[in-house]
Order: C-alpha cells, then sequence, then structure tokens
C-alpha cells in the first residue's frame, strides 16, 4: 500500500506542475522568446505541447476519474467478486455495516482486501487515491498501518491490512449516486458521489496506536488533528475558556459508529464568540476531516462550513496542557466533528475514536433524496 | 471496618482486572475493560420523551451483568433474562418532567450474544418511552437520574435531536432545549427546553370559521322557528 502511495504522491505533484501551466509556466516562456533563441523556441514548442496534453487530463472531473478507476477495479473482478463488491445503492444494512470495532466483533461485508490479488489491491486503492485527497489517502493508509502495527503487538489475526473490506453501492456512475465503503477497525469511510457532488459523511476515523515508527520514521495519523485542537484550546482566553470547557468527562464519542440520523443539541463556545483567528484556527482543524475528500468535495464543504462559522460551536472536555487525554467537539448546522482518546486499559492519547458527520446530508442524502 | 472492607474491595477489583486481562490478552490492546460506558440520547419530542441507550460493559465487568440477565445456557441471553435486565435498568432510571415522575416502558431493545458481551465488545441497545401528553406552551424541565451500576460505570448524557432523514416540519409544535446541566460523571442531568405549539394552520381556521357559521346560522333557525309562528299568531289576532 505505502508503494501505491508513493506513486500517487509523483503522480499528484506532475499533475499539479502542469497544472500551474498558464500561471508559473507561460510567463517563463514569454521570458525565453525574447532572448531569441532557435534552441528556447524548441524547448517552448515541445513543452506547449506537453502542457497541451496535461491539460487535456486535468479537465477530467474528480467524478468521471473516481468512476474510471472503478470501472477498471470492476474489470480486474472475476464474477463471483464482482456480484459480491457491489450492493444496491438502497441496501440500508450494507450502508450501516461500518464501525469502529474489530472485523471479527462487527462482520463487514464487500471484499476483503487480504483475499485481493495485488493487481486488485492495487486498483482499488486507486479508487480510493482518486476519491480522496493525497492528504485523505495518506491518513486511511497509516491508520490501517497502524492496525497492521497493532496486529504484530497483540497477536491478534482479527488486526491487520488484511482485515480492511471494499463495497460499492450502486454501480459506479458519473451521474446517478453511489457509495465507496471501506473500513475496517478503526477506519469506516462512506463516500458517496452524486454527480459532481461528494461527501465523506458519516466516517469515521480512529487510531491504535496514535504513533509508531516506519523505517525510523515517526507516524501520527491523526496527529495533526491533536496538535491543532491544542493549539486552538490554548488560544482561548480565561472567559473563553469557561464557555467552552464542558464540566464533566467525556468517555466515548456520543454519535459514534450507529448513531445515524441522530444529531444533538450544540455545546462549549460558539464561534461567534472566538476571535477572527480562533475561527481560522477551528475551520483549519476541521478541515483535518473535510480534507479527505478530493479537492473539489472538500472545497465546497469547506466554503459551506465557512458560511455558517457563527453558528458553529466547539466544546472541550479534560486537560489542556499538550499531550493529555482531551475530548473535542465541533459541531455546527452542517457537521459534527468528534474527537474521543479511549480508556480502554492503557494509555488513552495512544488509542483515539473520532467521527465526522453531516446531519443535513448523511450519505449525501440531500442530492438523491426525493 | 469500612477502611479495611474498602481495601478488600479494591483488592478484588485488581484481583478480577488481572484475571480479565490475563484471560484475554488482547484486552490490553483495545477492549473496554473495568467500566461499564452507559450512552443515553433523550429526545424530547411534543407528546413523548425517548431515552436511546448504549450500554457497552467491559471485560472485567461482563460477569457481572450477565449474573443479571440468569444466562443458563452459555452464549445464550435468553428473551426473559434479557427482559429481567432491562426491568432492573428501568427500575435505576428516575425521570421527571417538571418534577413529576414519568413512567417509562421498553420501546425496543438489542441484546448481543453473551460471548461478544465478554469480550469487550457488545453492545446493548435498549430505548426506553414516556408518553407525556400535551405540553403547555413555555419552559420545562427533564430530569434523569441513572442510578444503575454506579460503583462500574461510565454514563455519557445528551439531549438529541429527531431524525434529520425525515424533513417533514413539525405539525405538533417545536422544542428547543435551552441548556443542559450535568453532574461531573453524567449519571445526574437536567435538560431544560421550550414548547412552542404549532400555529393554527389554514385549514383549522376554516374549519372553525365553518364551525362557528353552522353554530350561528342553527341557533338563528331554532329562534326563527320560535318566534315567527308568534308573530303569524300576533298578526293572525289583529287582523
Amino acid at each position: 500500500m505505502f508503494a501505491r502511495f508513493d506513486r500517487f504522491k509523483k503522480d499528484h505533484l506532475r499533475a499539479t506542475l502542469f497544472r500551474a501551466f498558464p500561471s508559473v509556466w507561460l510567463p517563463a516562456f514569454t521570458f525565453l522568446i525574447l532572448m531569441k533563441r532557435t534552441s528556447s523556441k524548441f524547448f517552448i514548442a515541445f513543452l506547449c505541447a506537453l502542457s497541451l496534453i496535461f491539460d487535456g487530463k486535468a479537465e477530467q472531473t474528480a467524478t468521471s476519474e473516481i468512476v474510471t478507476h472503478a470501472k477498471e477495479f470492476l474489470a480486474t473482478l472475476d464474477d463471483a467478486q464482482r456480484a459480491h463488491v457491489v450492493f444496491d445503492f438502497k441496501d440500508e444494512a450494507q450502508r450501516k455495516r461500518w464501525s469502529n470495532l474489530p472485523v471479527q466483533f462487527v462482520k463487514r461485508d464487500g471484499l476483503r482486501i487480504g483475499d485481493l490479488t495485488k493487481a486488485q489491491r492495487d486498483a482499488a486503492m486507486a479508487v480510493l487515491s482518486a476519491a480522496l485527497s493525497p492528504g485523505g489517502y495518506e491518513k486511511a493508509i497509516q491508520i490501517v498501518e497502524a492496525d497492521e502495527q497493532l496486529s504484530h503487538s497483540s497477536r491478534q489475526n482479527m488486526f491487520g491490512r488484511d482485515n480492511y473490506y471494499f463495497a460499492f453501492l450502486g454501480q459506479p456512475s458519473a451521474t446517478e449516486p453511489w457509495i465507496i465503503q471501506f473500513g475496517g477497525h478503526h477506519l469506516g469511510l462512506n463516500i458517496t458521489i452524486v454527480g459532481e457532488h461528494g461527501t465523506l459523511t458519516p466516517s469515521h476515523t480512529g487510531v491504535q496506536p496514535a504513533h509508531y515508527e516506519i523505517e525510523g520514521k515517526t507516524i501520527r495519523p491523526l496527529g495533526h488533528e491533536t496538535d491543532k485542537a491544542f493549539a486552538l484550546v490554548s488560544s482561548l482566553d480565561e472567559t473563553q475558556r469557561k464557555q467552552a470547557i464542558l464540566g464533566f468527562e467525556m468517555h466515548d464519542l456520543v454519535l459514534g459508529p450507529g448513531r445515524d440520523g441522530q444529531t444533538i443539541q450544540p455545546e462549549g463556545i460558539k464561534g461567534s464568540a472566538l476571535n477572527e483567528k480562533q475561527r481560522e484556527m477551528l475551520l483549519d482543524l476541521a478541515s483535518e476531516w473535510t480534507g479527505m475528500m478530493h479537492e473539489a468535495a472538500a472545497k465546497a464543504k469547506m466554503e459551506e462550513i465557512k458560511k455558517d462559522i457563527a453558528e458553529t460551536w466547539f466544546a472541550w472536555s479534560g486537560p489542556t496542557e499538550k499531550d493529555g487525554a482531551a475530548y473535542f467537539r465541533i459541531q455546527g448546522p452542517t457537521v459534527i466533528i468528534e474527537y474521543a482518546p479511549q480508556r480502554l486499559g492503557g494509555d488513552p492519547t495512544n488509542h483515539i475514536h473520532t467521527i465526522y458527520r453531516d446531519p443535513t446530508n448523511e450519505y449525501g442524502a440531500k442530492w438523491w433524496k426525493p | 471496618m469500612e477502611t479495611v472492607t474498602a481495601r478488600l474491595g479494591c483488592l478484588w477489583q485488581c484481583f478480577v482486572l488481572t484475571v480479565a486481562v490475563s484471560a484475554f490478552p488482547e484486552a490490553a490492546f483495545a477492549h473496554r475493560l473495568d467500566e461499564y460506558l452507559q450512552a443515553t440520547l433523550v429526545m424530547i419530542e411534543p407528546g413523548e420523551i425517548r431515552l436511546d441507550m448504549n450500554l457497552t460493559p467491559g471485560v472485567a465487568v461482563a460477569d457481572q451483568l450477565l449474573s443479571q440477565m440468569h444466562s443458563d445456557s452459555p452464549g445464550v441471553i435468553t428473551p426473559e433474562g434479557a427482559a429481567a435486565y432491562t426491568e432492573s435498568l428501568r427500575r435505576d432510571l428516575t425521570v421527571q418532567l417538571d418534577r413529576r415522575d414519568l413512567h417509562l416502558s421498553v420501546a425496543g431493545s438489542h441484546f448481543p450474544t453473551s460471548d461478544e458481551l465478554h469480550s469487550g465488545w457488545g453492545i446493548i441497545q435498549i430505548a426506553f418511552s414516556s408518553k407525556i401528553g400535551p405540553l403547555h406552551s413555555g419552559a420545562h424541565v427533564l430530569s434523569i437520574v441513572n442510578r444503575h451500576l454506579p460503583g462500574i460505570s461510565v454514563y455519557l448524557l445528551n439531549a438529541g435531536q429527531s431524525p434529520l432523514f425525515d424533513a417533514t416540519p413539525p405539525k405538533a409544535g417545536s422544542i428547543a432545549v435551552t441548556a443542559q446541566k450535568r453532574n461531573e460523571n453524567q449519571s445526574i442531568g437536567e435538560i431544560d427546553f421550550t414548547f412552542q405549539p404549532p400555529p393554527a394552520s389554514s385549514h383549522v381556521r376554516q374549519s372553525m370559521i365553518v364551525l362557528a357559521i353552522l353554530l350561528f346560522g342553527s341557533v338563528g333557525c331554532s329562534l326563527m322557528k320560535r318566534f315567527i309562528p308568534r308573530i303569524a299568531r300576533s298578526e293572525a289576532i289583529g287582523d
């Protein structure tokens, strides 16, 4: 999976460079033309041709790219596998079949990653990488890798990268609604695509261990969430803290998996009581979840949250000193995010559950429900 | 004497936890252990209060719970056992609306297998409901006290909102939660809310007008029946 991620990062970099053609390369070429060198002119012509090719590629919408990868993935499967990976879009049972729990306790359906060939696995991961942002894809892979670490330390075969499942609800389509499900222990991604719209809600991310090492590099899959939250709470003055900090303990997520369609009354400090810088910090913190989706969908979602920032609440429970085990919640008209360290027989900061919901648009319902 | 008992209790808990972790080596890697998580969402609707409870016992406390379910055969929680446990939980809950006790009835339940409960992953789901009749317009207070297994429990208590998948406008009036208060472990809470009755719809208004016309008409008719013969008679006498 990591090899696939490296390749994806290179592809993304190349695409970004060429997308920057009009603003970066064009002035450079003009400068070269002025030099009146024949060799430069050939160079320009070559780059222009390249840029046209890549520009054509960039015009492909996010949805059509995801659909293309999804169809390529389906083409790698045999009939039995294909029948097992595609569910009816209205299959409520499958839609709700995601959890923070390991697959041994909450059975998932679809295709198990460990049962796929390398080519099939790569094709599945390509679907995911097209639907998510590079950062979102990296986070998902790092969560899976943390579970692999857990399988080694616990010697339990219910954990590990093979125990993740891939499924579609509905046929991949550029116009009709469909859902990509990818998940297992500590990961439940529900990516709904409806035409050019896309949403990740509801989805669960979690991690245990919260930090681990690979080839000497420390990996913290939910590290940004943790750091940004502590930075935000540290920025609050005494009056703001009195509003934001809940006077009771929070032991878990309130609206975790299994709480579809439900929502709670907001608490904490309202966005209107934060200063401009703090509101930016709150949006930046929320972007750790909203920004997991591909760029276009993430941008649309962030605009929506930004519009309602004055009505968006931030609540905190637990120590405010960095590295403490603290719960927090972001709740606005179209977003609910919770982050809860787990006190389950170990260091709670090393075991984290989070949930990301949109109470007005679970599974993209506002785009397809009559 | 109390100190000795407390120490023995503490030692016993440590022993149970050690045995649990030894018996389930994976427990230390993600399972809930020596606590019982009781998460309650309180739904307040015109005419009904509902408590949706998700109950997750840890590995070390599962036996204590299963003993309340009279699980005779291993791996099976019988319907009678589940009902007995649900009833014991119901008795441990006190819910009051404006300081008046509410009667809770079971609206639904789901019990995992006892094996799942032993694993620390199993979640019991129980929903209680209370029909509260018509609310008067204005402020109300709902208080909830959960006394169920306090020695081993941790609690979550939150005022919820109705499922938003159903976007139909409220016909029976609207509820707005104005404040939530809890004690530190969330076993006791109060929810302040206001009730706004629905504005009379145009259909209701039309019906009321028609009813008023009919009433006025029938009264008018009966008066005319009474007086017209008299007038006719007096005119006849005058003739």
